[in-house]
């Protein structure tokens, strides 16, 4: 199961994107105690698939879901299921929502 | 009056009714409504007071001076208390839906309007549904779990419901929200 999607770092990398909804190499790696240049090829990878899809912004590459693939949404719910694994407890801890400036973090 | 020693159920209650003589009326809402229902299910960092009536900022200056604190930005800080108080003079919202229903937690130094259980669940869920945010939903777990016997179901469904998740995406983390919080059985 942990290589489902090719490889075990390719798994986790797509699990994380899908339950963080996008996030960028640095905080992938952060989560999932991988190395930045090994999520990086995760995602050149899961890319070159069409199964996700990157920007820029500024000098951050983000990386989401690809709203085109053709079972993104099965492929969704699956990944939101394996992201309550407890090996992906460092996802379940990641602030999305907006914060008003001058607020304690 | 406010010190180091008080819980932040305490200090809201100060605050709540320092303010209520001054004719302000507030509720606590997001995070620390969840602290306030159940400490041990998450900590938040300030205190966010929705005024309900009497927007007034001369007056909500006036009374939390009174208690110490000092103005920074929107917030208010005190030298023996570690939660700075953020008061939001707007109606408290949860999705698109304006809340009016609170609970009252009580303390030796009065009372404070609060979200009820099931609000603050969805006000969190509300978190997950449109930005993905993990943390909320892991907050929400954890009231949930620790608050299991008190909340009304079918009240917080129609919370949920209320959230009116559109998109594909927003459907299935509702979805996958409901199921967390209610495990079967």
């Amino acid at each position: 199961m942990n290589a489902l999607f090719g490889s075990p770092i390719r798994t986790d990398t797509l699990v994380a994107i899908g339950r963080l909804g996008e996030s960028y190499p640095l905080e992938l790696a952060s989560v999932l105690g991988l190395q930045a240049t090994e999520v990086r090829r995760a995602v050149a990878s899961l890319e070159d698939a069409g199964v996700v899809v990157t920007r820029l912004r500024g000098r951050t590459r983000l990386t989401t879901l690809n709203p085109r693939f053709p079972a993104k949404n099965a492929l969704y719910a699956l990944l939101l299921e394996m992201s309550e694994w407890p090996k992906y407890k460092g996802v379940w801890e990641i602030r999305r929502r907006p914060r008003a400036s001058g607020k304690p973090l | 009056m406010i010190s180091r020693e008080l819980s932040m159920r305490e200090v809201a209650t100060i605050v709540a009714t320092r303010l209520k003589e001054c004719d302000v009326v507030v509720s606590v809402v997001g995070g620390s409504a969840v602290t306030l229902h159940a400490p041990e299910s998450y900590t938040s960092m300030d205190i966010d007071l929705a005024v309900l009536s009497g927007i007034e900022r001369t007056k909500i200056d006036a009374a939390l001076m009174s208690l110490g604190y000092t103005k920074s930005g929107r917030n208010y800080r005190h030298i023996e208390s570690p939660w700075t108080i953020d008061v939001v003079t707007d109606t408290p919202f949860i999705g698109r839906r304006a809340v009016a229903d609170f609970s009252v937690i009580a303390t030796r130094y009065g009372e404070v309007h609060v979200l009820r259980i099931e609000d603050a669940l969805a006000d969190r869920i509300a978190h997950f549904l449109y930005w993905s945010d993990s943390e909320a939903l892991a907050v929400a777990e954890a009231l949930a779990a620790v608050k299991r016997d008190e909340i009304d179901w079918d009240a917080l469904d129609a919370a949920l419901d209320a959230l009116e998740a559109t998109s594909p995406d927003e459907l299935q983390r509702l979805a996958f929200a409901r199921r967390r919080l209610r495990p079967a059985g």
